[in-house]
């Protein structure tokens, strides 16, 4: 409504409009009469697809970041969640983050794109929507799905039905399906650049729904009687699997500062505050104890000074007994076992620069950055670290590396690993060389990754790679039963998962391996099952489980394990 | 303007039948000599009666000479003199008697005090100046009832919050509406960065200098602001400056100057027995003080009680450097005493603050020209703190012969602001923050380092040098600065015309527009800003127009004693926002900080904002016999933030004012004067711009993928909005009483309110799974009793000239908050810190809200049972939830003025009665183990209260049914450290009650008598010394602490209270102020 004389009655109106009217235009933008200039004109109110797909596509990659340290602390890898001590709310931030950026962009395009009849579109949110549901159903158990995002709905409903997490992956199968479809169509329109993660390829995206169900019907195959025969049925999909690097559903960081784009590892251990969590003592140990080839990718040493248990200060920002290696004579014993370490002047420096914690060491931190080994090229984009150099500290000449790293999401060498559980757990195929595929593939990996990102990385020669895969062929061969194997193989994963979290905090549950990690020091509660959902969630929406799961004794719907210290 | 009879309005009333006999003319000026219109001249004894004209001549039959002309006006002395005498100037003298006081009310429209129906304070300029005190609300701290002034901290220009009865809303700031001149006047805080980063942003009213200000009016109620509507639901402050006001005849130059110094108003009391380390083990890398004994600690102990306490003799601090900085400091000594050391007074100097100002004032009566130029410099007690001000205003106005009266002014600010960064320290210490803060560590430093001694930058790159991974505040206080600098102009003009000799129009349209172009250093070489550097600038453009148009009559006689006035008009207002917010990082050659010079920019911010409301008012007064007075009034307003349906709201006030004294004729000399006042007002508002419709987010900077191709991105944003919101309400009732004792030697302003604002404009919390966080609705509701009183008692008034008058502004608001959202949920507002204030229905406004310790019914704590463990230690809530009110209970100031011949002295003291606070500078340094309550550590501690069951959080009993005490001994490192009283115990453990009495203001003046005066150029001089925030004491807050409770929990804008953050601590000045007139 525009503000005319017939609304201010009378003379006193009429007059002041007289006098005011000098002040006002015809322009809306400056006529003081128009009061129609409600409309925010710093944003738009209308969203395209082409805008939505990669933002999409990188609070996805975020959200799946953010909870990557958590397991990967959880599965003893680093020092964060790994006394299991959640509070009610510690991942509300990260279900805010699925619910209200990719999870509801991701809706926004299958509205807009169902609509409009793109099929492309649609079928790359339909596989994205299946994906980012399938691990929200991993770890969160119940959550909502079909009554999601209905806040801006013709029918609001702000308040959306949880739903049983099987009930969600069965609708997800669906959709995978759906976009399969879609992306096989064909259609005029193209993704294109929009697309970040795959720069618009259908093809590769059907390899992605493809692995997506793959991974979706592993993860669950303990809890489903027709496992065997679907799983064997998604090895060979139409369409193919994820088969290599040029097709892994990985997501690349970069080297911009502002705003940043650095993976998140590499700006927390490379800057000058220095905060990066511990690495776990026992997880470098074991890996340098088997000569594994990716030690120097994954991690960088930064110091070679021996803390003085003579000195007050020093001694105060030693670990725990035992967790210190180069004091520690049963580290030396075992590392000389293994012909990996000789009572030298350079191993013990070398030694020095493994500064980690024991997992669920919970005691107070000193100042210790500067000792703190680091996590390396891989997936960090950090740097190589050369076993025959000494060692620079990481915040002095600062920004050393590059911060462009990469987040492994669902990779061929993982769909390796799963094929052969399988193989193994249904007696088909050749899972002892899948075993080796897998390991010689992630080995190559990583490799190739560092030798991309730091110049001064050095490829394993093919003699380290042999020796280490035979070493583990040989430990696969002693072990008696195809369990025992598949504890094997998993472990390897677990190596693997360096980066990811993800796919060994599911197969942990799902199998109970790999069994020889080491315990926590301190545990605050039991093994987490799943994440808390967050007590916001359930205190705002009415329609949430009441009393919410716990988080250790509730496991998923496809958990059987149960998983206890 | 009540008593004024207008001629025609008596031909009118067909009263006026006297014939003529003769005729006489004459003129009425004020003491100055300028003209005055607008005076009643009336016949003794007849009702024959008229009023001057604007050259203030009137002309007037009487029967005869010797009849008694009564020449009357507001505010001034009635004089009855001869029809025959000589009428050619009558000078008026104005009223000595305060019952006559004449006061601006909205709108600016003068008004006699006692027909008003609402309460109302003026402050004179001379309150507000030469106080050492460059910024006008801080100088009127205590000296207004029902005004809450808060200061923000002693950086300098650092915000200033003021409050009217209470808060209206949750989320919108609960400030009154600033009117200069007739324009309103921004009052906002552009805070570019949260409170972890910088908290010395200025609150705009900054801009104003106090040596131009002429008179200040506060309109506490929202019946009082009526006419200004929507804006003034808070109520309003209304400022006259110099060049705004009426002058008067002749020429008056003022020029005054003052020097102040300023220092720190407080420190800690620190322990000087511990240094750094934990468990009494002496450690050079630790920050906290829980290590080994000094020498002096170790022998006294030993002595008393025979023990073997070893001491290392001298620190590693030295050490710690050289390993962490190998080879840059090959002079620095291995070894240092190990010993407490005075660290603070070597970093904290003495600023000042110089002020000058010079007003010119002329005038012929009839023209009048007024120029007001002015300076401040302000130097803070942080190393390069700094503001300035400098204001140049020209003012004037004429009669021109058509009879149009016309005013104007015009008015230039450039205020400049510089600091370090100093935000609050709890954000770094346990926020995870890298913001910088000065105050991350000053005040936590180990006892045995000292900062003064060592290097604090690398003598090659100018890089910070620290023993850990933080920056030293001495190289942040050098290179990280935050500066602000706002050039602002407003002006106004008026025109004014009689249409008829009872019917005044008059047109007013004025701008009031600033820039602040704001910039923040990091430099390169520190822990914050990533060891690269980076650097933001910000630029905020802020504009408002407004245009009033008002019709207002003269009194108009309806019958025998009632008189009625009515005002009619129209307001236009626009206010439209712009900021643009630009980072850069990575600086490419050193020293130079400009945006140009970094390797990677992004702009995060370029928003623009405008909002217009139009209005349409009227009010009626109506006044019977000079003693009961009636007020109507109405406004309607169209907004255009709201939807088209709800854009038109109309709300209307009235009130009634009874002087029951004159009613009754009771009026003596025990009671002189007594009034009651009554009324009740509605006002509505509008809602923020741009809430009706949810919008994308197209995400800035871009994204730029590894292979360097940019991709363009949009969200939906999380934030749900709303099509159907309605305009906000607030209603109040307010009840008062004016009494006047003895002559007036006692006098009592007393007024009771209860404030209830209702459709309170809230962003909703809704499940996330929603798709949004957010929902925008109309729903909560908020309730404010409040009582204010000024007492005003002339204690002393002999013959020899002494007087001694004692101020008391006494204000106590009680809240309520009656809904919050349509689910009546708790509302969380906070500044990521993690105690919150919370708004719970039932509840006064804004509760502390954390994780305390569990207690029994009767309040004791409840303590684990056993040795070791957990024993001895807290038993916590299961939850977050409410543990303080940090609203106070009542705050009172006290001013004593003290004349005797040409001096002239006052002191204000004031007193802030109860209030929690949260304080993490106590948390921080009891954590840390500096304050002189932790020098005792030798023997063991009992946290009080009794044994409790961790899960049921009940109290154990013993076999008689009786609680039991808790004796379990803790050491005191775990008493303060762990899990005990310091940071780490739960947050009731660092709530204190912040009652404070303070001494606020001082002032010594001195008027040099005329007589040395006549043979120098030099009208008047007057010298004064002040003194501002001299002492405080605050009984229950922490032994040692020392910590100035007068603190703001983030900038004045923000309704976040009741938690100090360890930020810029306050100061005190003390100086000398000289005024010259010639």
């Amino acid at each position: 409504m525009k503000l005319t004389t017939t609304h201010i009655k009378g003379w006193v109106g009429g007059l002041s409009l007289a006098v005011l009217i000098s002040f006002s235009s015809c322009e809306k933008k400056n006529n003081l009469f128009d009061l129609d200039i409600n409309v925010d004109p710093n944003n738009p109110t209308q969203g395209s697809v082409r805008l939505l797909l990669p933002e999409a596509e990188r609070n996805l990659v975020g959200f799946l970041a953010g909870l990557r340290n958590t397991q990967m602390g959880m599965l003893g890898q680093i020092s964060s969640s790994d006394s299991y001590g959640f509070g009610a709310n510690s991942f509300y931030g990260s279900w805010s983050n699925f619910y209200t950026s990719s999870g509801k962009d991701i809706d926004e395009i299958i509205k807009a794109a169902t609509a409009a009849g793109n099929k492309p579109f649609l079928g790359v949110a339909q596989a994205l929507k299946a994906y980012g549901f399938s691990c929200m159903v991993d770890l969160f158990g119940t959550v909502p799905f079909a009554e999601a995002f209905a806040g801006n709905a013709e029918t609001q409903n702000i308040n959306p039905k949880f739903q049983a997490g099987k009930d969600i992956y069965d609708a997800c199968y669906k959709l995978l399906d759906d976009a399969i479809a879609n992306l096989t169509a064909a259609s005029p329109v193209s993704i294109g650049s929009a697309d970040i993660l795959y720069a618009g390829d259908k093809t590769k995206w059907v390899r992605f729904a493809n692995s997506v169900k793959l991974r979706m019907l592993i993860t669950s195959r303990r809890v489903n009687t027709s496992a065997a025969s679907q799983i064997q049925a998604a090895l060979n999909p139409t369409g193919g699997l994820i088969n290599g690097t040029s097709t892994d559903f990985t997501f690349n960081y970069g080297r911009q500062i502002s705003p940043e784009l650095r993976h998140p590892w590499y700006t927390s251990a490379y800057l000058a505050s220095q905060d990066f969590n511990y690495i776990e003592v026992d997880f470098m140990f074991r890996m340098l104890l088997s000569k594994d080839p990716r030690w120097p990718f994954y991690f960088r040493r930064q110091n070679t000074r021996i803390l003085d248990q003579n000195n007050a200060t020093d001694r105060g920002a030693t670990p725990v007994q035992g967790a210190y290696l180069v004091l520690e004579p049963s580290a030396w014993q075992q590392g000389i076992a293994a012909g990996v370490l000789a009572r030298t002047k350079a191993d013990t420096q070398y030694l020095a620069g493994f500064f980690g914690r024991y997992r669920g060491d919970q005691s107070g931190v000193p100042q210790d950055q500067d000792y703190r080994t680091a996590p390396g090229v891989y997936p960090a984009a950090g740097l190589y670290d050369d076993r025959s150099k000494a060692p620079t500290l990481l915040r002095s000449p600062v920004n050393q590396g590059r911060g462009d790293g990469i987040f492994p999401m669902l990779t061929s060498w993982m769909i390796k690993f799963w094929q052969a559980e399988s193989e193994l757990a249904y007696n088909f195929g050749t899972p002892r060389a899948t075993a080796e595929a897998a390991v010689r593939e992630h080995i190559n990996y990583v490799a190739n990754f560092g030798l991309s990102r730091d110049p001064n990385s050095k490829a394993p020669t093919a003699l380290e790679i042999t020796t280490y895969v035979n070493k583990f062929l040989a430990d696969y061969d002693a072990a008696p039963t195809n369990e025992a194997k598949m504890n094997r193989v998993l472990f390897q994963a677990w190596i693997a998962g360096w980066g990811n979290g993800f796919e060994m905090y599911n197969a942990l549950r799902r199998t109970g391996y790999p069994s020889n990690l080491r315990a926590p020091i301190t545990l605050y509660s039991q093994f987490a099952l799943r994440l808390p959902i967050p007590a916001t969630e359930g205190a705002l929406n009415p329609s949430a489980p009441s009393p919410l799961p716990v988080y250790f004794t509730e496991p998923v719907f496809w958990d059987v394990v149960k998983f206890k210290f | 303007m009540k008593k004024i009879t207008m001629v025609l309005a008596g031909l009118l009333l067909g009263t006026l039948s006297v014939l003529a006999q003769s005729v006489v003319k004459g003129k009425v000026t004020d003491p100055d000599g300028a003209p005055l219109s607008g005076v009643t001249v009336k016949v003794v004894g007849s009702s024959a009666g008229t009023s001057t004209d604007k050259d203030g001549a009137f002309s007037i039959s009487v029967p005869n000479l010797n009849a008694s002309l009564e020449v009357s006006f507001v505010g001034y002395e009635s004089q009855t003199l001869r029809a025959g005498s000589n009428l050619s100037v009558i000078a008026l003298k104005q009223s000595a008697n305060a019952l006559q006081e004449v006061v601006v009310t909205s709108m600016g429209i003068r008004r006699e005090k006692k027909q008003l129906v609402y309460a109302v304070s003026e402050v004179k300029a001379e309150q507000l100046q030469q106080r050492a005190e460059p910024d006008v609300l801080r100088a009127l701290a205590g000296k207004v009832p029902g005004v809450d002034i808060t200061s923000g901290g002693g950086a300098p220009g650092q915000s200033t919050k003021v409050n009217l009865r209470g808060n209206t809303s949750f989320s919108a700031v609960n400030q009154p509406l600033i009117v200069v001149d007739g324009i309103p006047f921004d009052n906002s805080v552009n805070n570019s960065v949260g409170f972890d980063q910088a908290t010395t942003f200025s609150n705009r009213l900054y801009d104003v200098d106090p040596n131009n200000i002429e008179s200040m009016t506060v309109l506490k109620g929202i019946s009082a602001s009526a006419l200004y509507g929507q804006r003034a639901a808070n109520g309003a402050i209304l400022i006259t400056t110099k060049s705004g006001a009426k002058t008067r005849k002749g020429m008056e130059v003022t020029y005054s100057v003052s020097y102040n110094a300023e220092q720190i108003a407080s420190l800690p009391e620190y322990q000087n027995a511990y240094g750094q380390g934990s468990n009494q083990n002496y450690n050079g890398a630790f920050i906290g003080n829980w290590g080994a004994p000094f020498a002096d600690q170790a022998n006294k102990v030993n002595t008393a009680s025979g023990g073997l306490l070893k001491y290392p003799i001298i620190t590693q601090v030295p050490t710690q450097l050289k390993i962490r900085f190998p080879g840059l400091f090959p002079d620095l000594p291995d070894q240092i005493d190990y010993k407490a050391y005075d660290i603070l007074n070597a970093f904290f100097q003495t600023g000042n603050m110089l002020e000058n100002s010079l007003n010119i004032n002329a005038g012929d009566g009839k023209n009048n020209i007024n120029v007001t130029a002015s300076h401040m410099g302000n130097t803070g007690i942080l190393p390069n703190s700094n503001t300035g001000r400098t204001s140049l205003s020209v003012g004037g106005n004429s009669q021109l012969a058509n009879g149009l009266r016309v005013s104007g002014n015009i008015n230039y600010v450039n205020t400049t602001q510089q600091n370090p960064k100093s935000g609050a320290s709890l954000f770094n210490d346990y926020g995870g923050g890298t913001g910088g803060s000065i105050f991350d560590r000053l005040y936590y430093f180990p006892r045995s380092f000292p900062l003064g001694q060592m290097p604090f930058e690398d003598p090659n790159t100018g890089g910070n040098i620290f023993y850990r991974a933080t920056d030293n505040p001495l190289w942040t206080a050098k290179y990280n600065l935050f500066s602000s600098n706002v050039n602002r102009v407003f002006g106004n003009f008026n025109v004014a015309y009689s249409l008829t000799d009872f019917l005044d129009a008059s047109f007013r349209g004025g701008f009031n527009t600033y820039t602040d172009f704001q910039k923040q250093i990091t430099r390169p070489g520190g822990i914050s800003g990533g060891g690269i550097g980076n650097v933001w600038e910000s630029t905020t453009r802020n504009s408002e127009k407004n245009f009033q148009f008002l019709l207002t009559t003269k009194s108009i006689d309806l019958m025998k004693n009632l008189d009625l006035n009515v005002i009619a008009g129209a307001e236009a207002n626009e206010r439209s926002y712009y900021n643009q917010y630009a980072y850069g990082v990575g600086f490419i050659v050193p020293d130079i900080y400009k945006l140009t010079n970094t390797s990677q920019q992004a702009i995060y911010s370029d928003y623009d904002r405008k909002q217009r409301i139009l209005g349409a008012f009227g009010r009626v007064n109506l006044s019977y016999n000079n003693y009961l007075f009636l007020e109507l009034s109405g406004r309607n307003d169209w907004a255009s933030t709201l939807p088209v349906d709800n854009r038109s709201y109309f709300y209307p006030s009235a009130g009634l004012s009874f002087i029951f004294t004159d009613a009754l004729k009771i009026g003596g000399n025990i009671l002189s004067y007594g009034k009651l006042r009554f009324n009740a007002a509605q006002t509505k508002r509008d809602v923020p711009a741009y809430q009706l419709q949810t919008t994308y987010n197209v995400i800035s900077p871009s994204y730029l993928t590894p292979a360097g191709s940019t991709v363009y991105s949009a969200s939906l944003s999380d934030a749900l909005k709303n099509s159907g919101l309605r305009p906000e309400g607030v209603e109040e009732f307010e009840v008062g009483s004016e009494l006047n004792f003895f002559n007036g030697r006692v006098k009592l302003d007393l007024t009771f309110y209860q404030k209830t604002s209702k459709d309170n404009f809230v962003t909703k919390r809704i499940p996330v799974t929603s798709g949004f966080s957010t929902l925008a609705i109309n729903a909560g509701s908020i309730q404010n009793i409040g009582y204010e009183a000024g007492v005003d008692v002339t204690l002393l008034k002999t013959k020899g000239g002494l007087t001694w008058n004692v101020f008391a502004a006494f204000n106590r608001i009680r809240s309520k908050v009656i809904r919050t959202d349509d689910q009546d949920a708790d509302i969380l507002t906070g500044n990521g810190a993690f105690v919150s204030n919370v708004q719970r229905v039932g509840q006064p406004f804004g509760m502390l809200f954390g994780l305390a310790s569990a207690r029994d019914e009767e309040g004791n704590r409840l303590i684990w049972p056993g040795m070791g463990g957990n024993g001895g230690k807290h038993i916590y809530q299961d939850v977050d939830d409410i543990f303080g009110d940090p609203n106070l209970d009542f705050k009172l100031g006290v001013t004593n003025t003290i004349a005797y011949k040409n001096f002239n002295f006052s002191a204000l003291l004031d007193w802030w009665q109860g209030g929690d606070m949260y304080s993490i500078t106590a948390a921080s340094l009891l954590l840390r183990g500096q304050l002189i309550n932790s020098a005792d550590r030798e023997g063991v501690f009992v946290i009080p209260g009794v044994y409790g069951d961790p899960d049921t959080k009940k109290a154990l009993l013993d076999d008689k049914g009786k609680k039991i005490k808790n004796t379990t001994s803790i050491s005191a490192f775990d008493y303060y450290f762990s899990d005990g009283f310091g940071a780490y115990g739960p947050e009731d453990t660092n709530l204190y009650d912040r009652t404070t009495f303070r001494l606020r203001e001082v002032n010594l003046g001195y008027t040099i008598p005329k007589k040395f005066l006549t043979k120098t150029p030099f009208g008047s001089i007057n010298v004064s010394l002040s003194g501002r925030n001299l002492w405080f004491l605050a009984p229950n807050m922490l032994e040692g602490l020392n910590l100035d409770p007068e603190v703001l929990s983030d900038v004045s804008t923000s309704n976040i209270q009741g938690i100090d953050l360890g930020a810029a601590p306050s100061t005190k000045r003390y100086g000398v102020n000289v005024k010259f007139t010639f």
